[in-house]
């Protein structure tokens, strides 16, 4: 009668074990304005999130309102760039998400994780399709090669390119109804590549990197349980970076000639002023002490800080001349 | 450069406050280990007298048989459910009550006991009015083309159309030299030769420049398609808010004259074992293999939330059942054969 396995089949209850884990998870941020006049409250930053029917976006109020939308999927067959010896070629999916900051900062996260020498060629779709991800790569690769690669890589119109995944995922927010595509704001987008070495019980050990660039690149060695936190982290990160360069760049705005200075500077202190806090969503210790450890170094908060010490000085002083010119005024 | 290593976890305090509102939980399901729909008609079949219709349970009868024999049930004891699909979605006729009785009738004399009754219609549209096939649409993702697919793709279907490949092509000449300037289809996936297949989804009616509703209300969908929506709906996988997309109702004695008014699912027999299940098998005459070759097609490029998939994966795994990970390899199908 009943058996416990179908016939061919083992006598176990799961596929058997993929052939490889994967030993590498390669990432993009990319990080931008939301095109709106005004932040969007939760309410509609949740309906403007949910990107996939049937499913709602993961959110949270405190201490930052933050949306986090489904994971979406993007089929990729393409090749992956090493330093050294044939590119390998990579067959799967990528996964992105959208991720809101308070109603405002937006960001297309997309990863993937990368099984090496998995097969010798393009399997059937099911395979793939069963592995959301996931990328499998033929032939064999180095794995730190790989890190390296994807970090440091030109692009190319074969290579794998996430940054251009996490823009279209933006870029769907431009089509909901709750954006009215009036920004108030002058920023640019940017970038932050990540790329992780998975190694079963290793201690966390991480370098970042600010280029010439302008990208953040991370990479770290870490176990694979801790690979979710590491995506905050990571998310964390960019945003920073980016709220960080928004607040410079309109500064320096506002000092050019022909600008009037409070056009520039109003509108980044109303909306970036509040949101600086990078341990509000790290919620594992290990990417805390990262945090605390990177914080020890390049020092973001401090410079965050005097940033926005600068610009309110800037505001004082604005103030005081244009009372003192309508004093002037009065008294001729 | 900034290298790092932060300190060890161990010394971890324990956190006084988290927060994060999942948007969607996902609900555990009661689940048959197999779930059997026992024959397929088109509704003219349904009106053209019994006989047809006796004919083709009877021959369904000693499959069904067999069926319960081959289910994968780990330690429990086997839990087996029948279910049938009234074709109500291209055609319908006024006497859905009398079609109905006279259905469950001829089975139930032919030995085939009808647990579950559902309609085609609530694959595409739910009885309250919600788009059941637009979580099916938005998730199917296009197969990336070989070497180019670098990740900036968008992911769904636009054009109405799903293929396991490249079509073929009359190639451009550059040098008239050149006898070929065809080029054969291609199937992706392919062992040495081909198969391609290009599966029509929906027809869009709506007029050019029609709003999105507009456009989703006007929309015709594919048999194969809702085909596929039905497929997974019977294995559990497709899910609105973590509930299943379609719920089964309980029968309340009579059937209504009107298609429309059916629940979703009907649970025509009390004692019946759950609706979805592990597992599902389709009995239905041979003329249907097209349409199923072009559901797993489609059940192949669709990519389910995660979170339903895994907690299926892990029921299973706690019950010692073996499941496939490739969603079409739960699906099985036994065609009566034809010319009858």
């Amino acid at each position: 009668m009943a058996r416990p396995a179908a016939p061919g089949q083992r006598h176990e209850n799961s596929d058997p074990p993929d052939k490889h884990r994967p030993q590498v998870v390669l990432g993009a941020v990319t990080t931008g304005l939301l095109n709106t006049s005004e932040p969007l409250p939760m309410e509609a930053a949740r309906q403007a999130l949910a990107l996939l029917p049937g499913v709602s976006p993961d959110w949270r109020r405190h201490p930052i309102e933050q949306v986090v939308s489904p994971d979406l999927f993007f089929g990729l067959d393409c090749k992956l760039a090493v330093r050294s010896g044939a590119q390998p070629r990579a067959i799967g999916t990528a996964r992105a998400r959208a991720v809101l900051t308070a109603g405002h900062v937006l960001q297309g996260s997309a990863s993937v994780a990368v099984v090496l020498d998995a097969s010798k060629r393009r399997l059937p779709w099911a395979h793939y399709a069963a592995r959301t991800g996931t990328v499998e790569a033929i032939n064999k690769a180095d794995p730190a090669d790989l890190v390296t690669g994807f970090l440091h890589a030109r692009a190319g119109n074969t290579l794998l390119d996430l940054g251009k995944t996490g823009s279209y995922v933006m870029s769907l927010l431009d089509r909901v109804p709750q954006v009215d595509r009036q920004a108030r704001l002058k920023t640019q987008t940017r970038r932050l590549l990540w790329a992780a070495q998975l190694v079963p019980g290793t201690e966390p050990e991480a370098q970042v990197e600010a280029g010439d660039d302008g990208v953040f690149r991370v990479r770290m060695a870490i176990a694979p349980q801790l690979l979710p936190t590491f995506v905050d982290f990571c998310e964390v990160l960019a945003l920073h970076d980016w709220l960080l360069a928004a607040l410079k760049n309109a500064f320096d705005r506002s000092a050019r000639r022909g600008r009037r200075a409070e056009d520039e500077i109003d509108p980044a202190l109303t909306y970036l002023g509040h949101i600086w806090n990078p341990t509000a969503h790290l919620s594992s210790q290990e990417m805390r002490s990262l945090w605390q450890a990177l914080e020890d170094e390049a020092q973001l908060t401090w410079e965050w800080q005097s940033t926005l010490t600068r610009v309110r000085d800037k505001v004082t002083l604005l103030t005081r001349k244009a009372i003192e010119e309508t004093l002037h005024k009065e008294s001729v | 450069m900034t290298a790092v290593t932060p300190a060890r976890a161990s010394s971890t305090p324990a956190r006084v406050f988290s927060e994060r509102n999942q948007g969607t939980t996902v609900q555990n399901l009661p689940l048959s280990h197999l779930s059997i729909e026992v024959g397929h008609f088109y509704m003219d079949d349904l009106e053209n007298g019994e006989e047809p219709i006796r004919r083709q349970f009877e021959r369904v009868k000693p499959w069904l048989d067999a069926a319960m024999a081959t289910v994968v049930c780990g330690e429990e004891k086997p839990r087996v459910s029948t279910c049938f699909l009234v074709d109500d979605y291209f055609q319908r006729w006024p006497d859905a009550s009398r079609i109905m009785e006279r259905l469950l009738r001829l089975a139930r004399e032919s030995g085939v006991e009808i647990d579950y009754v559902a309609r085609e219609s609530s694959c595409a549209r739910r009885l309250d009015g919600f788009g059941v096939a637009e979580l099916v649409a938005r998730r199917i993702l296009e197969e990336p083309e070989p070497e180019y697919s670098t990740g900036g793709r968008p992911p769904t279907a636009h054009t109405g159309w799903l293929s396991n490949g490249r079509p073929p092509r009359e190639a451009t000449v550059l040098n008239v030299m050149e006898a070929h300037d065809w080029e054969a289809g291609q199937e992706y996936g392919k062992r040495n030769h081909s198969i391609f297949l290009d599966v029509e989804l929906w027809k869009d009616r709506a007029e050019p420049g029609a709003d999105e509703e507009e456009v989703l209300s006007q929309r015709l969908y594919s048999c194969p398609f809702l085909a596929a929506v039905w497929q997974l709906v019977r294995l559990g996988l497709l899910r609105k808010d973590g509930a299943p997309a379609l719920e089964v109702t309980d029968w309340d004695g009579h059937w209504s004259d009107e298609w429309t008014q059916f629940p979703d699912i009907v649970k025509v027999r009390p004692q019946a074992k759950p609706f979805y299940a592990y597992r599902s098998l389709s009995i239905m005459p041979q003329h249907f293999l097209g349409i199923e070759h072009a559901v797993r097609t489609i059940i192949d490029h669709v990519l389910l939330d995660q979170p339903v998939v895994e907690s299926l994966l892990l029921r299973a795994q706690d019950k010692k059942i073996f499941l496939p990970s490739a969603v079409a390899d739960r699906i099985s199908h036994h065609f009566l054969e034809g010319g009858q």
